[in-house]
């Protein structure tokens, strides 16, 4: 553990700090030279990510002396650069990557504003990658305020149309709510407990040595809980996200649901399992049900969608209701581990995150091909653009959890932990949810592979080259982290030891 | 550039497979070459540079190898063989999404490489499974090209890439590539959407093929699952009227027996101590599982294959499919798919819960008595081709479910022979139904009659495949029923004299149509119908070589199909 304070400080936010300064470059430059070109904004992030990452891995080479996964613990243990922080800075690196690219169609279209948007992509991930260091509720509460705004901003930056404001508007809303329920709730903990620090509170005695189990502290977690599960856009509080997925422009839509997904999960496992305490069944019950009714209303809604956007918003909470799930089985199982349940939860976060970029991505590509969004649209688009189509389906498969891609691996290790967990029921409901998921993206398949609904051709060349990369490539990475599951579980787990 | 990659990956494997291509052939020289027999195996001469190790031949019942097989040589090579069986295709579905199809010449590309790679698969295969028969009982074949390679290991248990190939494995893996590779052939001439046929065809020949090849539970599940996108797919974009009924209950049928069998396996994984989905750790070292998690997991696993198994009530998809599906498509459905639902049925239900198998024994023989009589009453009522056949395959796969009702080691025997007979003479009949839909315009039976004036060949091949169907002398079915027969009459005298009075009876009413569809007065319609061609013979005849080569070398090929059945045919006990 490193043992200087002020390097340690600087190290810990070294990440944040790259993808901040990068923000702020692109924010000088678009303010003092408004035509610069859109590609110096796009190279001026790109490696500003770079150095983010590269942080990280010095990070990594901190805490790899360490058994316990925890390289650096700064200001009474608000900071916390451990595994678990390095896995989701780098996850989070590489959301942004994948946008970045995957918006070159939107910053041609409108240059003046790719200063700024590239900006506040950064700041948003910068956000994420702090709030993921924080142990400390305060400090959650502010890195969480900053993280909102940049999406909302993000949001209501790009829009395109009426629906784009409106769902910015109700990212607006939800924000606010989502910020001040988790506000209410750390600050009712607090009152609990008299402390901020979570490893305080995970011991359930409150700094005056009372127990805690009292009504304000069941309240307090209530409402964390349920802040950030609109954070992440999980049921009964996911109409915001949907609004964004089926409105914004697929880049940005793909980095707020998955920034905002890996960000809230992180989160609450990090308040679950270091504050409420992992298998505890005050919050585990909770979690549970919510699990459940995602899974199960995501697959409903997934049956019935009727555009593409809506079918990837309605697979992404049955994806939600997965992490949950997985969330619910951080205790002692049968098999007597209690890492397995977040190790799952982790690598889920992972195939999660690239399939819902890909899919939202390779939407906004036949979006700029001028194809409609409804499943008649679709018809013959496999015929019309093959390989665009194959890495959308391939994509929805991941979505929707079906072998042989990284989204089936991360069901069936949640699955397990639950069933592990003695939590049998909330797998059946998690069976079902994964056919009906499957049935729904492969209705969308067959429209894709069906007969030609004959109108004029379309050519998806509209889109630059390296944003339809950037799309099959997060698409593929579906496959890629399937491939590779036995190295990045065993990362994942390691990440997942750092927090017990 | 990565499907390069992929090739250069294929092709540095298979060089550096060439050494153990060469060492296991070597028995099979042996075999065929009277000068140098067994001792020179044995004992190797200097001069042959690689050769199986001398514990294969020493140890014939030993239990299979953890680690990856290595030759003689000192060199530590590791077996690719198996994956390539299995990834030809895949590799051959990537090239084939990123190829054009404006022109033909683009068109017979696609073609090519799809026929080249489940050629590929068949031949490989053919080669293992006639080594391992050279080999006889001497040793158990998937000793020879197992591969093994922790896959998951930090968590609450592991999974393995293990692949394996006994005898039970190889007999199916040589039907399921043997029926694409002809399907591949008989898709010939198509013109429309041939990249998408073509590559549909070939994901799933992977499932199939690692699925056959699994010897890892979550492994199994994943191949078996990959199945859905594919059926459901052909047959909604490839079918005839209905196809979207038709294709939505297959893809449901494929996806909740996937769903119940992954949630049958976690049962057993979770419950069990092994920590590993490894069918060798679980057999080793898990610890029995309780009766309520054994009898929960049996039904969970046993009612996920029945559901692809045809037995009644939940045998409606398969007709469906059949009966709408292309005729390629409806032959691998009919002749593949619904043999590896046997092939589960056999390796996992029995496998795992062989306890279970004999408690609910006679629950399992009511369901083939009823899939039987079910199967008479549809055959009978079929007014296609097409739906007669499938409706057949029910009365098969109660034969098998019999043998599964009354386990050991004769009955299984013959019930792995009978999914290989039933599903060559399945596809044989289901493609013979396409070429003849082709010439008649799908007519329906009744409107059928005198096509042997004009087709006589096809006549030919149709009442060979009804006669296979029916196990006749010297055919690969004759065999099976003879050992089912054999193995399951002690145990249940007159379930088994009414199944197998059933089956004769159905396939008896499939040979009988021959009568109706190709003989008596030659019909005006048909007058300009054609015999077959020589692209029609180059996938029939194959097919009937097959039911021909497994009825005539069935004494050599049973041994080898027992060794991968020792160890179910164990947990059996006294039943044996």
């Amino acid at each position: 553990m490193i043992t200087n304070f002020g390097l340690g400080v600087l190290l810990g936010i070294l990440p944040a700090v790259m993808l901040g300064f990068g923000a702020l470059v692109c924010a000088g430059v678009a303010a003092v030279r408004p035509r610069t070109r859109t590609s110096l904004y796009l190279w001026v992030a790109l490696l500003a990510t770079a150095g983010s990452f590269t942080a990280s891995l010095i990070e990594l080479l901190a805490v790899r002396p360490n058994g316990n996964g925890v390289g650096l613990v700064a200001y009474g243990g608000g900071l916390m650069v451990d595994r678990f922080h390095v896995f989701g800075a780098v996850l989070v690196d590489l959301v942004l990557v994948l946008t970045l690219f995957g918006s070159e169609v939107y910053t041609r279209r409108v240059p003046a504003r790719a200063g700024a948007f590239c900006a506040l992509l950064q700041v948003g991930a910068g956000a994420a990658i702090m709030l993921l260091a924080q142990r400390e509720m305060v400090a959650f509460v502010v890195a969480l305020t900053v993280l909102v705004v940049a999406l909302t901003l993000l949001t209501g930056m790009t829009k395109t149309s009426g629906a784009t404001a409106e769902a910015a508007f109700r990212q607006v809303i939800a924000g606010g709510v989502a910020l001040a329920t988790a506000t209410y709730g750390m600050a009712l903990l607090y009152a609990a407990a008299g402390t901020t620090d979570l490893a305080q509170l995970a011991t359930g005695v409150s700094v005056r040595g009372a127990r805690l189990d009292g009504p304000l502290e069941v309240v307090g977690v209530t409402l964390v809980v349920a802040g950030l599960l609109l954070v992440i856009g999980a049921p009964p509080l996911q109409a915001w996200s949907r609004h964004v997925q089926e409105s914004a422009p697929g880049s940005i839509a793909g980095f707020g649901t998955a920034v905002g997904a890996v960000t809230g999960t992180a989160v609450l496992v990090r308040f679950g399992v270091e504050a409420f305490g992992s298998g505890n069944p005050r919050w585990t019950l909770l979690v549970d049900v919510l699990a459940a009714a995602a899974m199960l209303s995501g697959g409903i809604l997934a049956l019935r969608a009727g555009t593409i956007r809506r079918l990837i918003a309605d697979l992404a909470i049955a994806q939600a209701g997965f992490l949950l799930l997985a969330l619910a089985a951080t205790g002692t199982g049968l098999s007597g581990s209690t890492v397995a349940g977040t190790t799952a939860l982790l690598f889920s976060l992972l195939g999660a995150a690239v399939s819902l970029v890909g899919a939202l991505l390779l939407a906004g590509v036949f979006d700029a091909a001028g194809l409609g969004t409804g499943v008649e649209a679709y018809r013959g688009a496999g015929r019309r653009a093959p390989a665009t189509a194959a890495f959308l389906s391939l994509a929805l498969l991941g979505l929707a959890g079906l072998p042989p891609l990284a989204g089936f691996i991360g069901r069936l290790l949640a699955a397990e932990s639950a069933l592990d967990a003695g939590r049998g029921w909330v797998v059946g409901i998690a069976a079902l949810s994964a056919a009906l998921c499957a049935v729904a993206a492969m209705r969308w398949m067959a429209a894709m592979y069906g007969e030609d609904n004959g109108e004029a051709p379309f050519s998806v060349r509209t889109t630059p080259r390296a944003a339809r990369a950037a799309a099959w490539t997060a698409a593929a990475l579906g496959l890629l982290f399937a491939a590779f599951a036995g190295p990045l579980i065993s990362i994942a787990s390691g990440a997942a030891t750092a927090l017990h | 550039m990565s499907t390069t990659l992929q090739a250069l990956w294929s092709a540095a494997a298979t060089v550096q497979q060439a050494p153990r291509l060469w060492s296991a052939a070597q028995p099979l020289i042996a075999a065929v070459t009277p000068a140098v027999t067994a001792p020179a195996v044995v004992s190797p001469a200097p001069t042959v540079p690689f050769s199986l190790p001398p514990n294969v031949l020493a140890t014939p019942t030993a239990a299979p190898s953890a680690s990856t097989t290595t030759t003689s040589s000192g060199l530590d090579l590791p077996s690719v063989l198996l994956s390539t069986v299995v990834f030809a295709t895949t590799v051959a579905a990537v090239i084939i999404v990123f190829l054009p199809e404006r022109t033909a010449e683009q068109r017979s590309r696609i073609r090519s490489v799809a026929l080249f790679a489940a050629a590929a698969a068949l031949v490989l295969t053919l080669f293992t499974l006639l080594s391992a028969v050279s080999l006889g009982v001497a040793a158990t074949p998937d000793q020879l090209h197992e591969e093994n390679a922790t896959w998951i290991s930090r968590f609450a248990f592991a999974i393995h890439y293990h692949l394996s190939a006994d005898g039970v494995t190889l007999s199916l893996l040589v039907v399921s590539t043997l029926v694409f590779t002809s399907v591949f052939v008989a898709a010939w001439k198509r013109q429309q959407r041939l990249r998408l046929y073509c590559g549909l065809l070939l994901v799933l020949e992977t499932a199939v093929n690692g699925a056959l090849c699994a010897t890892d539970l979550v492994l199994f599940v994943m191949f078996f699952a990959m199945q859905a996108v594919p059926v459901y797919l052909l047959v909604r974009c490839f079918g005839g009227p209905g196809r979207e009924r038709a294709a939505a209950r297959a893809g449901v049928a494929v996806m909740a027996s996937s769903a119940l069998l992954l949630a049958g396996f976690l049962l057993v994984v979770v419950h069990s101590a092994a920590r590993s989905s490894d069918l060798t750790d679980l057999a080793t070292t898990a610890r029995p599982l309780s009766a309520a998690v054994g009898t929960a997991g049996f039904w969970l696993v046993f009612t996920a294959f029945a559901i692809g198994f045809v037995v009644v009530p939940v045998h409606t998809w398969v007709l469906g499919a059949a009966a709408t599906a292309s005729s390629g498509v409806s032959a691998v459905i009919v002749g593949v798919l619904v043999r590896l639902s046997g092939y589960g049925m056999i390796r996992f239900a029995l496998g795992l819960f062989p306890t279970q198998a004999q408690r609910f024994g006679t629950a399992l023989m009511v369901l083939a008595v009823v899939s039987a009589l079910w199967g008479v009453l549809l055959t009978l009522a079929q007014r296609t081709l097409r739906s007669m056949v499938a409706a057949v395959s029910i009365g098969q796969m109660s034969l098998v479910l019999l043998a599964v009702a009354a386990p050991n080691t004769i009955s299984l025997d013959g019930a792995v022979l009978q999914l290989v007979a039933g599903g060559l003479s399945s596809a044989l009949l289901l493609l013979l139904c396409g070429a003849i839909e082709g010439r008649t315009r799908s007519a329906p039976l009744d409107r059928l009659g005198g096509l042997a004036a004009q087709a006589p060949r096809l006549g030919g091949f149709w009442i060979l495949a009804g006669l296979a169907a029916l196990g006749a002398p010297l055919l690969a079915g004759f065999s099976a029923e003879l050992m089912l027969f054999n193995g399951v009459f002690a145990v249940h005298q007159y379930a088994t004299v009414f199944v197998m009075a059933s089956t004769a009876v159905s396939t008896g009413a499939l040979l009988s149509s021959a009568q109706r569809i190709f003989l008596g007065p030659a019909r005006e319609e048909f007058a300009r119908v054609r015999d077959a061609t020589a692209l029609e013979l180059g996938y029939l005849w194959p097919l009937v070589v097959f039911l021909v080569a497994f009825g005539v070398l069935a004494g050599r090929v049973v041994p080898v199909i027992g060794t991968g059945l020792t160890r179910i045919a164990a947990s059996l006990g006294g039943t044996q």
